[in-house]
């Protein structure tokens, strides 16, 4: 149980981590284009 | 003195060799079995021979090479990069008796780009390929980007001696956990928890797109094989740009992240130690390098007014970039858009990212974020060596799962490979510019074939020159094993020929 628990936690802060460099390169394409 | 390799040295090569094309005629029998049963009568017909000169030829060489010596380095190399060379071959078998490769050597180059998790293509007429065809060509870019060896060690091989040699000749130099059948056990049991995930959320995306369930989860399940083994195969000539879909985007960018996060990692997190994500040196580089490289290349991309808004510079700039760094090769955009649109700094900057690459045991390939981060940290030792008074001892680390001592030997074999694919990037990039491309192009072509991406200006083609088809192969063979196996194997060649 204690094993799928950290799986399902892994699989979480994986998606999260990813997530946020996602969203810092959505902020850079606009930022990029409304500083130019 | 180089000493002449003895038969008992083949012998040994040619048995190992056969045990793993055995492991590989199971896995050519999986399209065999779609195609019987969705009743594709030609399509069967091609994978019965595939399968059958595949398996005939793994029992031949453990016949007639039959022996129970454990596998030493050298062997065991070898094994590996031969592998990689014959698989090409057989792989390609019933990719071209289905009649969608012009020549041999087309469904060759496919073959490879497959196994090496590249993606480039010379298939003619995709969007009429057969399910069966299709589903091969996925399953072998998931075979390759697994190990072909990691795939017979896991399922198919039992009592394989010397496993360890062969794992590392695949570019896998770090064990996950003491024993390499586990390591490969763990990466299958990663491979597939995301392979159901993955394929279902693609395949809900693909529904509420507008597909049948039945498209939808085919589709799904080839695109998260080809997204998470950083291959980037589609089961369609547009390849992403076909689904026009935001949300199918953005889930395989996820993928492909994935795909290039180091097993070890996964493995770290998986079991707990969660915080490793913001400590690890690769998951620091990659995400530092993601971020500058693509400031650079949506400058490059706002400068020359290549899209009109933020989402246009995100859905075509920043997928292109994340394709390029992860390996992957997919694309929103067609290949000779990078040339007529993109504008050279935005092209300097996918070129970049792909000849950076993801993690160090992953599916990625090219130079890889531990290599970029322990050179950085050298650079960083050397400058305090010598603004630091003489008798300081200058102690430099790095984390990577646990802190890591920077000694000079590491340092030296890390600069030796990345020097390695930087010439193999330069020499692929002379190449083509000896059949007439511009510098800029045929480096991006150079680069995204050595380091295994797959994204293409436009020169890969099947009216390319055979020479050139030839080299990109060879580069790719090269980059996915990271050189030493081949150059092992070359080794053996010459000693067999010149020594004594």
């Amino acid at each position: 149980m204690t094993r799928l628990i950290n799986i399902i936690l892994g699989i979480i802060v994986e998606l999260l981590f990813i997530s946020i460099l996602i969203l810092a390169g959505f902020l850079i394409s606009n930022i990029v284009l409304i500083k130019l | 003195m180089i000493l002449r390799p003895q038969l008992k040295n083949f012998q040994v090569i040619g048995y190992y060799l056969g045990k793993i094309l055995i492991g590989f005629a199971i896995m050519e029998s999986l399209p065999l079995i779609l195609a019987i049963f969705i009743k594709e009568v030609g399509p069967a017909i091609d994978f019965a021979i595939g399968t059958s000169v595949t398996l005939i030829l793994g029992l031949l060489l453990q016949t007639i090479c039959f022996n129970k010596r454990f596998v030493n380095w050298t062997e065991g190399l070898s094994v590996v990069s031969i592998s990689w060379l014959v698989c090409m071959f057989l792989s390609a078998i019933p990719l071209y008796l289905s009649g969608h490769w012009i020549n041999y050597l087309d469904a060759c180059f496919d073959a490879m780009s497959g196994l090496a998790t590249t993606g480039l293509t010379l298939i003619v007429d995709l969007d009429h390929l057969s399910f069966s065809h299709n589903l091969w060509r996925h399953i072998i870019m998931f075979i390759g980007g697994q190990g072909i060896v990691i795939v017979a060690l896991s399922f198919f091989v039992k009592g394989f001696s010397g496993a360890f040699k062969m794992y590392v000749g695949e570019a896998r130099d770090e064990k996950i956990t003491p024993n390499v059948i586990h390591t490969a056990r763990f990466i299958w049991l990663v491979s597939i928890v995301y392979l159901i995930l993955g394929t279902i959320t693609l395949a809900v995306v693909g529904v509420l797109n507008g597909m049948s369930i039945k498209t939808g989860i085919f589709h799904g399940a080839c695109i998260f094989m080809a997204a998470f083994d950083t291959g980037g195969f589609a089961p369609q000539s547009q390849n992403i740009l076909y689904y026009h879909s935001l949300p199918y985007e953005i889930v395989t960018i996820i993928i492909m992240f994935l795909g290039a996060i180091n097993f070890k990692l996964h493995y770290t997190i998986w079991t707990g130690n969660r915080k490793e994500i913001v400590k690890n040196i690769e998951t620091i580089s990659i995400f530092v390098a993601v971020l500058v490289i693509f400031f650079i290349t949506a400058f490059g991309l706002a400068k020359c007014g290549a899209y009109p808004d933020g989402l246009a510079v995100f859905r075509k700039g920043f997928y292109q970039l994340v394709s390029g760094q992860t390996g992957t090769g997919y694309m929103t955009i067609y290949a000779r858009q990078f040339i007529n649109e993109w504008g050279n700094l935005a092209l300097v900057g996918v070129i970049f990212a792909m000849g950076l690459g993801g993690s160090v045991c992953s599916t990625t390939g090219a130079i890889k974020m531990l290599r970029v981060g322990v050179i950085f940290k050298a650079i960083i030792q050397d400058i305090k060596r010598i603004i630091l008074p003489e008798k300081a001892i200058v102690v430099q680390k790095f984390h990577h799962i646990k802190e890591i001592l920077l000694e000079d030997k590491l340092a030296r074999l890390v600069l030796m490979i990345t020097l390695l694919y930087l010439v193999l990037y330069l020499v692929g990039a002379i190449i083509g510019m000896l059949f007439g491309h511009p510098f800029i192009d045929a480096l991006f072509e150079s680069t995204s074939a050595a380091a295994n991406v797959g994204l293409s200006c436009g020169i890969t083609d099947i009216n390319m020159p055979a020479t050139l088809k030839i080299t990109y192969i060879v580069q790719m063979w090269l980059g996915r094993l990271e050189f030493i196996s081949v150059f092992t194997l070359i080794g053996v060649i010459v000693s067999a020929l010149k020594g004594k």
